[in-house]
């Protein structure tokens, strides 16, 4: 909220400044308004800043103060404001003046060096000090007054009741006052700063600062105090009064910054140790709730690999049904992949693949053979090669082993080689093929072997076959073939 | 607001002044000079002379004539102050009834407060007429050095010339408030004041309307007139050297003399070279007679009083020194009095503070202005003017052996107060006696002594065992005040000391009534002066038209009889003349002027005119 600027202010007849609570700036605004002001004038008046001055100026309504002059906000003439209301501007020219006397009076003046002019505290021009001459130094200096029914006290007196307070206060404490006690004074080292507190002293203290007014019994009390001010302006002249002053209040002063150092950084501590915990339980909050996340995430797909497993297993049972085994082989490989541990899944699709291998092998074999009947060697040879590749069984190997001699004789050789193996092992087997289609096999190894250029075991083989069928020609030829070579 | 003046009451002149509308002026004296003459005469009628009057007959009734009195207030007879003066004046100087000056002028004594009070009553009596108002009360300056019994004695002039004197303060304060008055200085300023008959020093700290006096000095007895005196004995001693003869007992030739010192001293402030010619100087017995014809070049006085001015230096520098204040701490210089016109003494001050003295302040009239605005601060509110002035000398009491026990040191900030506590002497004292005394010896019978009280009913006791305790205030306006407590009862003694003018108050409440009596006479002989001159001027009309009124009316009775009543008006005018009765001439100058209006009328009517 702020103040129109064209609101007219006026100071509450009969209000008493002394008795509200005001900060010395509230003091100071105060101070500045003649009686009656428009906001804007005010704030020009006070030399402080617009928002500072108006929010001074919200709080000194609050308190009664000030009040809305009603009916003028449109003609701030400052020349019919002064016809009108000499009777209030003189009473608030008295009231600053006193105002201020009373401010300045307990002030530490840190601009007395420069010699201005307007800082009299009973400069009577009543607007042309420029307001920041007179504008008060923060000053936490509270002069002490004694009680306002105190029954020295004398309101028939040419002295101003608070200053017979303030007076007999410093009368009765003056044993215990130490020099800048008794000129309202900070302990300081600064010599012009005293100076100027001793000028402000005698103003006060001094019975002609009256005027020659009726000073009653106070004219004694006045000149006790100006001699015991006059006494510490003389004593704070020298160092070793003034440096054990200065340094017991600069002591305090640094305790008291030390003080509030250290509480500031206890609570910046206890504030950053909250901020931790926060952070540490958001963080904390945070896993919780990616954990939980996580795992609805991992039954999630838990649930969900059980049903993709499900149907590939369905569907590979399906598959099985079929007899399309590949198609099983590969739904099993796919349920496996999702659920890589299930032995079962895993030896069903072994076997699965098993008989679908054998299946394509027996496929591609049976192709390849009608090739062969047909002549189409060339088409035949890779049939021959998947099916030993799918099911490496003795006649495929043979078969391939044959097929492939005059392409890649070190694939025929190593096909030969299994199937001797094989063939071996088939003569020890329980259930022996015939010796007829072994015999053929044999053949066709020797051939691989020939080809690949093992004469001696192809001629054993020949001879093998040679024992079964003593006039088989292939074999004849073959062994002929070697001995020529 | 009342009217309250300030009065420079110098020892060659006198200045009064009062602030009108917060400007310190200078009041001019009825012949439009201001200052005057501080000389007082009594002519051969026995009428009283007060200033330029008495200065202008001073050479034919130079026994008669008292200059300088201001030398001799408050001194005692045996004051060697008042010796001096005795041989090197034509004046009669007497000793008083108390121990104090008096001077003798025509077969009356009187005494110096007097003389004083006439000089300060035509002062009034200018002011009133300036202002049209009465005055009441006034600040007075005295030099600083001045003591207590000095102070009391001028204000006791004051007191006869009627004037409520609220403060005495110190001329080269009053300087120093005319120099800052009005401008927000922030200085520390020396007051070298030579006026005519004292030397003062004073440094002040200005600031913010507050002027403090840090410290005071000088002495009471060197001024322009010691400078003529050396002048003088050089013009004698030339004169005798010449034509052999010794004029030193002419009282008539030592006044023309020493006129001619004083004016040829201010003649070589400007030129470097003066002319004295005193025709007829001296005759002798045998009828031969001597001229005195001299030329005196500013050399010449420069060498006759060069140690006068050297004495002066050396009391700023002492003064300096013992305030412990650094020549390079001033920011100013102010030159105060006559005597400053001085080259020499210009020179001097500038070579010895290294500061150019400052030009601003007329040195004649700057103290009494001073004393203008202190009499404005003390009762009128808009005066924002703060004196803190010092007690000049040391205050205290005299100990046993004779000895002074300083309570209160000199140069002091007033009001003030200081108590120390004396034990007894001497076995079963019951009573003790104590002197107050002021100044800055050691030896209580050097110091002036300002008063002394009895504090009696002490416990009969051995020696040192009863205590009691002195207490010294000063109050602003520098009255003093002495309380002796005993410590042991509790009895309480106290006096104000006034000190002693030389004057009881017995004889000053005589004085002041005479005074009075004779403002009234004052009074009335002006009002009856005025009269007489309107009474003249109408006869004289009256006269002037008589033939042509004769000629148109003395054909009727009517017109012989207005005629002869015309006659008889002017008649008793010339009459009440003669008689000196103001009221009377009154009524006949009413008279008088209706018998011209007629003559005018019938003059005008009868067209002749």
């Amino acid at each position: 909220m702020s103040l129109a600027r064209t609101l007219r202010l006026r100071v509450k007849p009969g209000v008493r400044p002394e008795t509200l609570a005001l900060g010395p700036q509230e003091y100071f605004v105060l101070s500045r308004i003649e009686g009656q002001g428009s906001v804007a004038e005010i704030i020009g008046a006070s030399g402080l800043g617009a928002a500072e001055t108006e929010q001074i100026l919200e709080r000194l309504l609050e308190l009664g103060a000030l009040e809305r002059e009603n009916g003028s906000a449109t003609k701030p003439s400052p020349r019919r404001r002064i016809q009108t209301s000499p009777e209030l501007r003189s009473q608030a020219a008295d009231r600053r003046r006193r105002l201020l006397r009373q401010q300045l009076g307990a002030q530490v003046r840190q601009d007395s060096g420069s010699g201005s002019a307007s800082t009299r505290p009973r400069n009577n021009t009543p607007t042309a000090e420029p307001a920041s001459e007179a504008e008060p130094t923060p000053n936490d200096f509270v002069p002490p007054l004694v009680a306002p029914d105190d029954e020295r006290l004398d309101a028939s007196l040419g002295l101003p009741v608070d200053t017979q307070r303030h007076l007999l206060a410093l009368e009765d404490r003056r044993a215990e006052l130490s020099p800048f006690d008794i000129l309202s004074l900070h302990p300081t080292d600064d010599l012009k700063v005293i100076r100027s507190a001793f000028r402000d002293a005698s103003r006060t203290f001094h019975p002609d600062a009256y005027h020659g007014r009726e000073l009653g019994r106070f004219r004694e009390v006045l000149a006790g105090l100006f001699a015991a001010a006059k006494t510490a302006y003389q004593d704070l002249q020298k160092s070793e009064v003034r440096q054990p002053l200065v340094a017991q209040v600069e002591a305090e002063r640094l305790r008291k910054k030390q003080l509030e150092a250290q509480r500031e950084a206890a609570a910046r501590a206890a504030e950053e140790l909250r901020l931790r915990r926060e952070q540490e339980q958001r963080a904390e909050r945070r896993a919780a709730r990616d954990a939980r996340r996580n795992e609805r995430q991992r039954q999630r797909i838990a649930t969900a690999t059980l049903t993709k497993v499900q149907e590939h297993l369905a569907a590979a049972t399906e598959a099985e049904g079929e007899e399309n085994y590949a198609r099983a082989a590969n739904n099993y490989r796919l349920a496996l992949q999702l659920s890589p541990d299930d032995p079962d899944i895993r030896r069903r699709w072994e076997d699965s693949r098993q008989i679908a291998r054998q299946g394509r092998a027996k496929g591609a074999f049976a192709r390849a053979c009608s090739l062969v009947e047909v002549g189409h060697f060339a088409e035949a040879l890779p049939l021959f090669l998947e099916a030993a590749d799918a099911d490496p069984t003795l006649e495929h190997l043979a078969h391939a082993a044959d097929a492939v001699r005059e392409q890649d004789v070190g694939k025929a050789r190593d096909l030969a080689m299994r199937a001797l193996q094989l063939l071996t092992e088939n003569e020890t087997s329980d259930a022996p093929l015939r010796p007829n289609a072994v015999a053929d096999l044999r053949m066709m190894v020797a051939r691989a072997f020939l080809a690949a250029g093992q004469g001696q075991s192809a001629r054993e083989q020949a001879l093998l076959v040679q024992r079964v069928r003593p006039k088989d020609p292939q074999a004849r030829a073959l062994l002929k073939s070697i001995k020529v070579t | 607001m009342e009217n309250v003046v300030g009065i420079d009451l110098g020892t060659t002149n006198t200045c009064v002044a009062i602030v009108e509308d917060g400007v310190p002026t200078v009041i001019p004296n009825k012949g439009g000079y201001k200052t005057t003459p501080s000389m007082v005469a009594i002519s051969e009628s026995s009428k009283r002379l007060v200033g330029h009057i008495a200065k202008r007959q001073s050479v034919t009734n130079a026994q008669n004539t008292v200059y300088a009195a201001k030398r001799l207030i408050g001194r005692r007879w045996e004051s060697p102050a008042a010796r001096a003066v005795q041989q090197s004046c034509p004046y009669t100087v007497v000793d008083g009834p108390h121990g104090d000056v008096r001077i003798k002028l025509r077969e009356t004594v009187y005494s110096i407060p007097e003389i004083s009070a006439f000089i300060l009553q035509e002062m009034k009596l200018v002011a009133e007429q300036y202002l049209d108002g009465a005055i009441e009360r006034a600040v007075i300056t005295v030099p600083a050095y001045f003591n207590d019994n000095q102070r009391q004695a001028t204000k006791d002039a004051g007191r006869i010339a009627g004037l409520d004197v609220i403060r005495i303060i110190n001329e080269p304060t009053a300087a120093a408030l005319a120099y800052g008055f009005g401008k927000d200085l922030e200085r520390k300023v020396a007051v070298y004041d030579l006026g005519g008959g004292t030397f003062d020093i004073s440094i002040l700290d200005i600031g913010r309307g507050v002027f403090e006096v840090i410290s005071t000095a000088g002495d009471t007895f060197l001024g322009g007139e010691d400078f003529d005196v050396r002048v003088m004995d050089a013009l004698i001693q030339g004169f005798q050297e010449k034509t052999g003869v010794d004029v030193a007992d002419d009282r008539m030739a030592l006044q023309r003399i020493k006129d001619a010192a004083e004016k040829a001293r201010c003649e070589l402030s400007v030129a470097r070279e003066a002319l004295v010619d005193l025709p007829f100087l001296y005759t002798t017995p045998s009828g031969q007679t001597f001229h005195m014809q001299e030329s005196l070049t500013r050399e010449t006085l420069e060498e006759l009083t060069r140690d006068l001015v050297e004495r002066t230096v050396a009391i700023c520098d002492k003064t300096l020194r013992d305030a412990n204040i650094d020549k390079d701490g001033l920011d100013d210089v102010i030159l105060v009095g006559g005597m400053t016109r001085m080259p020499l003494i210009q020179q001097r001050v500038a070579e010895f503070f290294g500061l150019e003295p400052c030009k601003g302040v007329h040195p004649d009239e700057v103290v009494a202005l001073g004393a203008s605005i202190q009499a404005a601060a003390l009762v009128d509110e808009n005066v924002d003017v703060l004196l803190l002035d010092v007690t000049p000398h040391s205050l205290g009491i005299m100990i046993v052996g004779g000895y002074f026990h300083r309570l209160i040191e000199q140069n002091t900030t007033v009001p003030t107060s200081a108590s120390h506590i004396f034990t007894t002497v001497r076995d079963n004292q019951t009573s003790v006696k104590i002197l107050v005394l002021q100044g800055e010896s050691d030896k209580a019978a050097d110091n002036e002594l300002l008063g002394e009280f009895i504090l009696s009913g002490l416990r009969k006791a051995p020696k040192g065992e009863v205590e009691v305790e002195v207490t010294f205030s000063i109050s602003a306006d520098g009255l003093v005040s002495v309380a002796a407590k005993d410590l042991e009862t509790g009895r309480e003694q106290s006096i104000t000391v006034t000190a002693t003018s030389g004057l009881t108050e017995e004889e000053l409440q005589n004085l002041v009534e005479s005074s009075q009596h004779y403002m009234v006479e004052v009074r009335a002989s002006e009002e009856f002066e005025r009269q007489r001159q309107q009474a003249e001027r109408l006869i004289a009309d009256v006269r002037e038209l008589f033939p042509q009124v004769q000629a148109v009316m003395s054909g009727t009775a009517f017109g012989r009889d207005a005629i002869a009543k015309a006659e008889g008006v002017v008649e008793r005018a010339e009459q009440e003349i003669r008689n000196q009765d103001a009221r009377s001439l009154e009524e006949v100058v009413e008279s008088l002027e209706r018998t011209l209006n007629m003559f005018r009328g019938v003059v005008s009517k009868t067209g002749l005119s």
